[in-house]
């Protein structure tokens, strides 16, 4: 595929925020303070399962400083969900009234003149809990006997979701090989730099304004206005930099909740911002999954049925997890073609902290055991790895039956040149391996289960006197770059530079409505909206370029590097400013503005496009102590036409760190539903010499959906990681790893039982 | 996590410093480095009204070979330990333990006293307030359970120290100030074995030095530590050895210590184990046969008892070979 020559795309541009933000100047929610604002903390459950008796406020209220204590009953006690078509899925009072369910939960919240003051309040709260039974994993949730987490909920089942297509068991007859295996998957906390955060100020106008740490102020717009009875409109929500989200931050949370709650009851700005330890007790979780895989095979390596079903530890609410169950399923299968396929996922309700989604929206935990299983199939059958991925892989023009349309895939290239890869590295020493996995991934749901009426993404461009260029977007910039990636966009769209747009985004009252930073959806879709919101103002601008140059209309006219001219011959032509200037005075003074949006239409279930990959692993485990060394990762990775060059290496080298760390160091044990280790000491995040080299090789593609041919790049690079280290592991030492994470001790019992077992035959 | 109020001195003597501590009827603290007093008093394990600072005190900082030892202030930063020659040339143990304390930054202000005066931990214990609030408080809380060994009569807190069992190792001792008894102490005779309260050392003590005996050319010590990751992590087992050998690398003498397997750094007897033999041919299998069959190892650090038990050996032995091959290394130069 021909690319045309891009003067902006792909090329070496820094962050268009990163001087603010090195330089300190960036303003976080944390960072905002208005005038009489005042601290607010929230009282949480020490019990996994209680109901609420009473509690009494009064002696918080008479602390001096303390200006107002609310409980459930000081708010409208909406049940609120992300799913809000689905009544029964808007299963979560940020402040309940009648019980708790799992520890961490808020119970009360305290606003007082200082955070002292406000924490110190919260001993004074005395809450009469009735302690009801409580149960923390899923296999036992579902079981009949147990607890009731929320009522009418047979057997805690929260969602159940089925995928199926093809004759799945007359696939499996003709299969000459079946292997089924069980699979366990840990969750992982979103780790943000920046904790859940917001200040809350409502006016006696009756408008409230939130700073919000959100990965989508459309979102936190629409859910806030929804549990306070307010009009969306005289909600407005501010996001101007977001330490961070990876899927944990686009429900509505106690910080955004409670601030707002206080402050329309005070008439003052109120801010709340959680403690680490409270943002990992109660800000949820990716989902922990245990999974039951059955796959059928030629003798030849030609899949032809998967039959797979999952049980998910929903925690106590749902939250993103219905979306996390689907999308778990669905790319189990990927990027695979299967004759027959079924999923069953089952998410239960337990009393521990609720999961949902996170960067791979439960496909890291599907590659896992379905990228680990056909390792092991393949040395079963003495069949190549390689080989049998390059057979059943996807390929461009591939439908995956009644769910997807495959229009660009390049994973037959990115299998060459990972084999490429390891062959290069020759025989390696002993208790060292290198594993594979190969993946896809969304470029943003199609989905609208939030029941947006606005489309899924919009941009407006103006363009001012001098020719620089104000970009509003709704897009949300969490940290990942995507207003730097807008701007790139519109730079090469509109033909100027970088440094003639300014980005402006996170703020619901000046930017267009867009569902924000999920599910990999922004490069495409709010790129799409940005392009076309820069093609119509590039188009309005050419007008007056054609009345002025008088050139015959066989010609057009295009503008690069502030210059607009014929494209047949580019040195006839004016200054792009110029013409801003001739446009303006024609205009009667009206700048010229561009409008884009973007909605996917018939694209199917999912997604308009799909990302590819494939990774390995280098890997060194030392057999006395079971410790992993992790030398390499490399990755051979299709995401269409780069757009964001530099962005695009950080998100590389940001999921390798997430995903290597979900692999072998971080774990969320908890005993009787208490997380044991909420603080950074205990939570083993990657730390800098844990962290390997991590290259990328890029696959040229282009996706017609994409703007410039993009798609998916970031998120989908945390899937595979966890399934190459096993597989690894697997190459080096001959053992299975079926549990998350990878943890030395586990190292140790495969090594001891697989020892035990040689010793037995 | 916001820290409690107390009131803060800085003295310039250490006269002046037991002067304003005892002042304060008991509820007071030093404070060196504070990398290890601040985050319990974030977490309300400590609560001092007082606060004395020892940073301005002259005379506890620095290192100087003298007369056959190393004295090292105790106020020396693991920073200028591990920048000192001297101990990274004759007492690598003790760099290489230095080195192997959290990360980078914490170097800077960490000290040598305050990091083998550190207290001990247990993942029920080293939690926030609001974390405690509803289980019973274990022994080291002042309470009468121990939720680690639930049936336990007494703390299984673990000292986690690197420094200590390197300096144990290398046969140091402590100079005390404060104190009515001797004003030199062996390392290891600071230790009470005990989790609730760690230390022989009355509590208003100050360690102001330690004197290590510089070994000569055929002896040389390590540090081995095992953890999850290789910064920020305490031990969850770790190993100080130093190792004599002869001229022919056969070895004539070794003192093994460990850390984080208790309350306490245990030096180990190894009772004429690997002596006599070369170190290219020693045989490691009898290691495990001197180490201690009962240890204080419970289910209360990162990774579980059960494994931690099964990595002494395999750590003592990471710890002996090192010090052996950098004895080794001196001899042939």
């Amino acid at each position: 595929m021909s690319h045309a020559k891009y003067n902006v795309i792909n090329t070496h541009v820094h962050n268009i925020d990163g001087v603010a933000k090195v330089t300190g100047r960036a303003t976080y929610t944390f960072d905002v303070k208005l005038p009489g604002m005042l601290y607010g903390k929230i009282l949480r459950s020490p019990h996994a399962h209680a109901k609420i008796k009473n509690i009494d406020t009064s002696a918080a209220m008479a602390l001096p400083g303390v200006k107002i204590v609310v409980t459930g009953k000081d708010t409208l006690g909406v049940k609120q969900g992300i799913w809000r078509r689905y009544e029964e899925l808007c299963d979560e009072q940020v402040l309940p009234l009648e019980k708790v369910r799992y520890i961490g939960e808020p119970v009360a919240a305290v606003a007082a003149i200082t955070e002292e003051i406000a924490e110190a309040a919260l001993d004074l709260i005395e809450v009469d809990y009735e302690v009801l039974p409580a149960v923390y994993e899923p296999l036992e949730a579902i079981k009949k006997e147990a607890p009731t987490i929320h009522e009418g909920v047979e057997r805690n089942v929260n969602v159940t979701r089925h995928i199926e297509w093809g004759d799945v068991d007359e696939a499996f007859e003709e299969a000459d090989y079946i292997r089924e295996d069980w699979f366990k998957c840990s969750g992982q906390a979103h780790m943000c730099m920046e904790t859940r955060a917001a200040v809350s100020s409502f006016t006696p106008d009756g408008k409230l304004t939130c700073w919000a740490s959100t990965q989508s102020a459309y979102y936190t717009q629409g859910l806030l206005a929804g549990v306070l009875g307010l009009r969306e409109g005289d909600v407005r929500v501010l996001a101007p930099y977001v330490g961070g989200g990876f899927g944990g931050k686009f429900e509505l949370d106690a910080a955004m909740f409670t601030s707002a709650v206080m402050s329309m009851k005070l008439f003052k700005p109120v801010k709340v911002c959680f403690t680490r330890e409270e943002d990992f007790i109660a800000s949820k979780r990716r989902t922990p999954m245990f999974y039951y895989v059955r796959t059928g095979i030629k003798k030849d390596g030609t899949f032809c049925a998967r039959e797979s079903r999952m049980f998910s530890n929903g925690g106590a609410y749902t939250g993103m997890g219905a979306t996390a169950l689907y999308l778990s399923g669905f790319f189990h299968s990927f990027p695979y073609k299967w004759r027959g396929y079924r999923y069953d996922g089952y998410r239960v309700y337990t009393n521990t902290l609720p999961s949902t989604s996170m960067r791979g929206f439960g496909a890291p935990q599907a590659m896992f055991c379905s990228e680990q299983q056909i390792d092991w199939i393949c040395a079963d059958l003495g069949l190549d790895p390689f080989e049998v991925r390059r057979k059943n892989g996807h390929t461009e023009g591939y439908e995956v039956p009644g769910q997807a349309f495959i229009q660009s895939c390049g994973l037959e290239q990115c299998i060459n040149e990972i084999e490429k890869w390891v062959k290069s590295k020759g025989k390696l020493p002993a208790n060292r391996g290198i594993g594979i996995s190969s993946c896809g991934f969304m470029s943003g749901g199609i989905f609208n289960w939030f029941d947006s009426p606005y489309s899924f993404s919009s941009a407006v461009v103006t363009i001012n006197v001098d020719g620089t260029v104000e970009l509003h977007v709704g897009c949300q910039d969490i940290g990942q770059g995507s207003n730097t990636t807008m701007a790139i966009i519109a730079a090469e769209t509109l033909g100027v530079k970088v440094e003639d747009i300014r980005v402006h985004s996170g703020d619901t009252a000046h930017c267009p409505a867009d569902l924000g930073a999920w599910g990999s959806r922004q490069t495409l879709m709010a790129g799409n909206a940005v392009k076309m919101a820069c093609e119509d103002a590039k188009k309005q601008l050419l007008e007056f370029a054609y009345a002025e140059m008088g050139i015959n209309i066989v010609y057009d006219l295009d503008i690069k590097d502030r210059w607009a001219h014929i494209v047949a011959r580019p040195e006839r032509g004016l200054p792009y400013v110029d013409l801003v200037k001739k446009a303006l005075r024609a205009k009667d003074g009206q700048r010229i503005m561009g409008r884009g949006y973007y909605t996917p239409h018939r694209k199917g279930m999912i997604s308009p496009a799909y990302s590819y990959m494939m990774q390995a692993v280098d890997a060194e485990i030392d057999p006395e102590t079971g410790k992993i060394k992790i030398h390499e990762v490399m990755t051979a990775h299709d995401c269409g036409q780069p757009i964001n060059q530099l962005g695009l290496i950080g998100q590389l080298e940001g999921a390798a760190s997430m995903a290597l760390g979900y692999a072998y160091l971080e774990d969320m044990p908890m005993e009787d539903g208490k997380l044991m280790n909420p603080n950074l000491v205990d939570y083993k995040v990657i730390k800098a010499p844990e962290m390997p080299e991590a290259g990328i090789i890029e696959i040229d593609t282009f996706e017609p959906e994409g703007p410039y041919g993009a798609k998916e790049a970031g998120e989908g690079l945390t899937n595979p990681t966890a399934a190459a280290l096993g597989n690894a592991i697997y190459n080096a030492m001959g053992i299975q790893m079926k549990e998350l994470p990878i943890t030395p001790e586990r190292v140790l019992k495969a090594l001891r039982e697989k020892k035990e077992q040689e010793a037995q035959k | 996590m916001r820290l409690p109020e107390f009131s803060f001195h800085e003295p310039l003597t250490l006269d002046q410093a037991f002067a304003t501590i005892k002042k304060n009827n008991g509820n007071a603290r030093f404070l060196a480095g504070g990398t290890d007093l601040v985050p319990l008093m974030k977490f309300g394990l400590e609560t001092p009204s007082m606060i004395v600072s020892l940073k301005k005190i002259e005379g506890l900082k620095g290192i100087a070979e003298d007369n056959g030892y190393a004295m090292i202030g105790a106020l020396t930063t693991l920073r200028e330990i591990i920048s000192s020659t001297v101990i990274s040339g004759k007492l690598p143990a003790l760099s290489e333990a230095a080195m192997a304390v959290a990360a980078p930054p914490v170097w800077n202000v960490a000290t040598l006293g305050g990091n083998i005066r550190q207290q001990t931990r247990c993942v029920y214990y080293n939690q926030s307030r609001a974390w405690r609030l509803e289980k019973e408080p274990c022994f080291k809380a002042g309470g009468n359970v121990c939720h680690a060994v639930p049936r336990g009569k007494k703390c299984f807190s673990v000292y986690c120290g690197d420094i200590a069992p390197a300096l144990i190792a290398l046969d140091a001792a402590a100079t005390i100030s404060g104190m009515a008894g001797p004003a030199e102490v062996r390392l290891i005779d600071l230790f009470s074995n005990d989790g609730l309260s760690p230390f022989t050392l009355e509590k208003n003590t100050i360690i102001t030095g330690i004197k290590i005996p510089v070994p000569g050319a055929a002896s040389r010590s390590g540090y081995a530590k095992l953890r999850v990751r290789s910064a920020i992590d305490y031990p969850l087992v770790s190993a100080a050895a130093s190792v004599a050998l002869d001229k022919d690398s056969i070895i004539t003498g070794v003192k093994l210590a460990l850390s984080a397997v208790g309350p306490a750094p245990v030096a180990i007897d190894l009772n004429g184990v690997l002596v006599g033999v070369r170190i290219d041919t020693a045989d490691f299998t009898a290691l495990k046969d001197v180490l201690p069959k009962k240890t204080q190892i419970a289910d209360n650090l990162a990774l579980p008892g059960s494994y931690r038990r099964k990595m002494l050996s395999v750590i003592a032995k990471k710890a002996i070979m090192k010090a052996a091959e950098r004895a080794a290394e001196k001899e042939t130069i």
